[in-house]
């Protein structure tokens, strides 16, 4: 369904994604293609399907800082997802190309901000925006607990700006 | 004025591995609420794209709170909060309905395009009904 280059020269030797990569050098960039099961009556991609694509992105920003691996971990971190915001700009199609762009954009000691933009290949248009917010929880727990140091380092790499 | 309301039951294709709804669901659930809403004021959605009229979502938010599950019977409740010439943002609050515990709140904003896919002015008669459905 998707592939992944977090590598910004990788990224940046892709034609669509050039402008956002030399703006910022931390953002994680997945691709993906629309499916037909996304879209909806209207012909287009439907607005929740977003939330999914979103997750694409923040999965694999995750992957790159070492989360898939913390299942031998002694303490398995998870995220709880508190708030979600999107913003829709350019309805996107069947089989239509995007390029999930995800970074950090506050990380603090109980909570991180996840940013994205949704940009459709090859025009760089944007197709979404927006934010989601998670506590930083045990898995199987809804109470915060304080990540572990390679987690918050891995995702402070992450921070737009950083 | 009251807040229309939609019974919806959890089915197990809206859970995900942790047992609880899947995030984006929400976001369908909100749809089913509005649609009841504007059906419930005699005009399915059916009919407003008879008349030429599309709506296309600008904008979703949604906050987590209470986490539900498989076979829970949840309240959604909706009503539009905002009503602009161009704009209208429904509103909405999911509630578990054993406890009325919340498990979520929302709002999605809309704008209308015509046959085109111009956006448009919002229509007399859509404006009337959503008058019906506005909270502050």
């Amino acid at each position: 369904l998707f592939s992944t280059a977090p590598n910004p020269e990788t990224a940046a030797a892709r034609a669509g994604c050039v402008r956002a990569v030399k703006r910022c050098q931390v953002r994680c960039q997945t691709e993906l293609r629309v499916g037909f099961s996304d879209t909806d009556a209207a012909g287009i991609t439907h607005y929740a399907r977003y939330l999914a694509f979103f997750e694409a992105g923040r999965v694999e920003a995750l992957r790159d800082v070492g989360l898939a691996e913390a299942e031998s971990r002694p303490q398995r971190p998870g995220l709880r997802l508190v708030e979600a915001h999107l913003r829709y700009r350019t309805p996107t199609r069947f089989d239509d190309q995007l390029c999930v762009q995800t970074w950090v954009a506050e990380l603090r000691q109980k909570d991180v901000r996840f940013a994205y933009e949704i940009r459709r290949q090859p025009d760089d248009a944007i197709a979404a925006s927006g934010e989601t917010w998670h506590i930083f929880v045990d898995v199987g727990s809804t109470r915060g607990v304080p990540p572990p140091a390679w987690l918050w380092s891995g995702l402070a790499r992450l921070q737009d700006g950083s | 004025v009251t807040r229309s309301t939609t019974l919806v039951r959890v089915r197990l294709a809206d859970t995900d591995a942790r047992g609880c709804v899947g995030d984006s669901r929400f976001l369908e659930m909100f749809e089913i609420a509005r649609a009841d809403a504007v059906r419930n004021r005699g005009l399915p959605y059916t009919t407003i794209l008879a008349r030429d009229v599309h709506a296309l979502t600008v904008e979703a938010n949604v906050s987590y709170l209470e986490p539900a599950r498989e076979d829970d019977l949840l309240h959604v409740h909706c009503w539009i909060s905002e009503l602009s010439q161009v704009r209208f943002t429904f509103a909405y609050e999911v509630r578990l309905a054993s406890d009325q515990a919340l498990s979520a709140t929302g709002t999605t904003t809309h704008i209308c395009l015509n046959g085109q896919g111009q956006p448009m002015r919002i229509p007399s008669w859509l404006r009337t009904e959503f008058e019906h459905l506005r909270l502050s």
